[in-house]
């Protein structure tokens, strides 16, 4: 019921961002994501680091974790807003909810 | 990135470690506590290396605390740190002031004086005449600055042999050019005869000095004696004297030109035919490096040979070049050519010639042309008179 309330908030917020053309990331506080090439990602609006190895980090966003998986993988600079990395990026992919810990 | 870098060095950082399982929470919550934490790298499963703001790390210790994790400096960097290390070594900040100070006030002065350009002028003098107008090691550059053009128009005067002075200061060297003049060839008084250059028929002769040993008409072969450089002085007294001169005079004569060319009525003239080769190498230095071919040549061939220099820029010495070798089967055909164009062209090339062996601003008094057709060639006579002075100097071995 509670989720429900919840959902029903986020479409209005993205209704009323998307009329006025508002940048949703920050209206609607999701994070996002920058790629440049295989080798640099830089991830706005993040809540921290969940683990940390060289061929895998997972990181918590608003919107659930996030898994970057790669070779070599490692923290550029790292900030309340922003979390960069370097290395070879083979993959980025959200973790479903059952999957998080 | 490279602004913050700077920035962190000026501020001063430290490379630090974090060991613990709760190395990631750590971090998670200094960040939310406002610390920024940069090259973060995973060392060992438990470990984690980071570089942070100086000033922050003692901000990192409650974290430490509620983690369960501990922490350590590995490595303080940045100008903060360099400086306090500076502070420490009195010692060494005085001697490195004192070693710029020196090297600073002894650069304001004159250590070397490089003569260049002289060939045959005493580089002494040239020192000395330095030293007297006060460049010499050890004044001050503001000093020679001042007085520069003064003192190069001051050595040109004191340098008559010198047709351009110049000096310049690099640094601690003064570099002092000259530029000598150029003497004119000495002119040779030498006693000397004066000898036919080639076989001709006198028409006329000056005697300006010497003693002339041939008349108008005397036919002269190449070297024979012209005008003795002799003179025989008769005083009022009687006394006779012989003296050796230098001969002059200008003895005219005719001289005939004789040339003859043979020019062929028949030639074989290559024609291409289907057939090519093209070879590509590479030549580096004195090796040829053949790269790839293509095509085929049969029986009688033609070769052409084209270069190409690569990386002009760094290649001046053409080192590396691209060779392309294009062998073309030919055949051979005859073809004859009329005696009348044989003849204009022995003409041509006889005029070409003959413009050769004629002396500078000699024009032909008269000319003869004879020919006559053997088998396959034309044989071409051409015969040239001209009027010219065929007196030279004898050489000096010849002399005496």
């Amino acid at each position: 019921m509670k989720e429900g309330k919840q959902a029903k908030r986020a479409r209005l917020r993205a209704k009323v961002a998307d009329f006025f053309e508002l940048p949703s990331e920050i209206v609607l506080d999701l994070p996002r994501l920058v790629l440049t090439g295989k080798q640099r990602l830089l991830i706005e609006n993040h809540r921290g680091i969940k683990e940390y190895a060289k061929a895998l980090i997972r990181l918590s966003t608003p919107v659930g974790t996030l898994r970057i998986s790669g070779q070599d993988l490692e923290i550029l600079a790292i900030a309340q807003e922003q979390v960069e990395i370097e290395g070879r990026i083979d993959q980025i992919e959200w973790e479903e909810r059952g999957e998080e810990q | 990135m490279i602004s913050q870098r700077i920035l962190a060095f000026l501020h001063g950082y430290v490379v630090a470690m974090v060991q613990g399982k709760g190395s990631e929470a750590l971090i998670n919550q200094a960040i939310a506590g406002g610390i920024t934490f940069w090259d973060v790298q995973r060392k060992a499963p438990d470990i984690i290396i980071f570089k942070l703001q100086a000033e922050a790390y003692p901000r990192l210790r409650p974290y430490f605390w509620r983690t369960r994790t501990r922490g350590k400096i590995l490595r303080r960097r940045g100008w903060p740190f360099i400086w306090q290390r500076i502070k420490r070594k009195k010692g060494w900040l005085l001697g490195m002031v004192v070693f710029l100070f020196t090297l600073y006030y002894l650069s304001s002065y004159i250590w070397v004086v490089e003569i260049t350009g002289v060939k045959t002028i005493d580089q002494a003098r040239i020192r000395q005449n330095l030293t007297e107008l006060g460049l010499r090691p050890g004044v001050g550059r503001k000093e020679i600055e001042a007085k520069r053009d003064w003192l190069i128009k001051e050595l040109r005067m004191r340098l008559p042999e010198a047709v351009w002075v110049t000096v310049h200061l690099q640094g601690v060297v003064s570099l002092v050019t000259v530029t000598e003049k150029t003497p004119p060839p000495a002119v040779d008084q030498a006693a000397t005869d004066l000898v036919a250059a080639k076989d001709g028929l006198i028409t006329s002769l000056i005697v300006v000095d010497g003693t002339a040993v041939v008349e108008e008409g005397d036919t002269v072969s190449r070297g024979d004696l012209l005008i003795m450089g002799e003179k025989t002085l008769r005083y009022l007294d009687g006394r006779i004297e012989t003296k050796r001169v230098k001969a002059v005079g200008k003895v005219m004569a005719r001289v005939w030109y004789e040339l003859v060319i043979e020019e062929p009525l028949v030639v074989y003239e290559p024609v291409s035919a289907p057939g090519r080769r093209v070879v590509y190498s590479l030549r580096i230095k004195n090796r040829l490096l053949p790269l790839f071919a293509q095509g085929k040549v049969e029986g009688r061939f033609s070769q052409q040979r084209y270069g190409k220099t690569i990386l002009r820029g760094r290649n001046r010495i053409s080192f590396v070049e691209l060779i392309k070798d294009v062998y073309q089967t030919t055949n051979w055909v005859k073809r004859e050519i009329s005696p009348e164009n044989a003849l204009l062209k022995a003409r041509l090339k006889g005029e070409e010639q003959m413009a050769y062996l004629l002396s500078p601003g000699v024009k032909p008094f008269s000319r003869s042309e004879e020919w006559e057709l053997s088998e396959e060639v034309l044989n071409y006579r051409l015969v040239v008179e001209v009027v010219e002075d065929i007196a030279i100097p004898k050489l000096k071995e010849e002399n005496n």
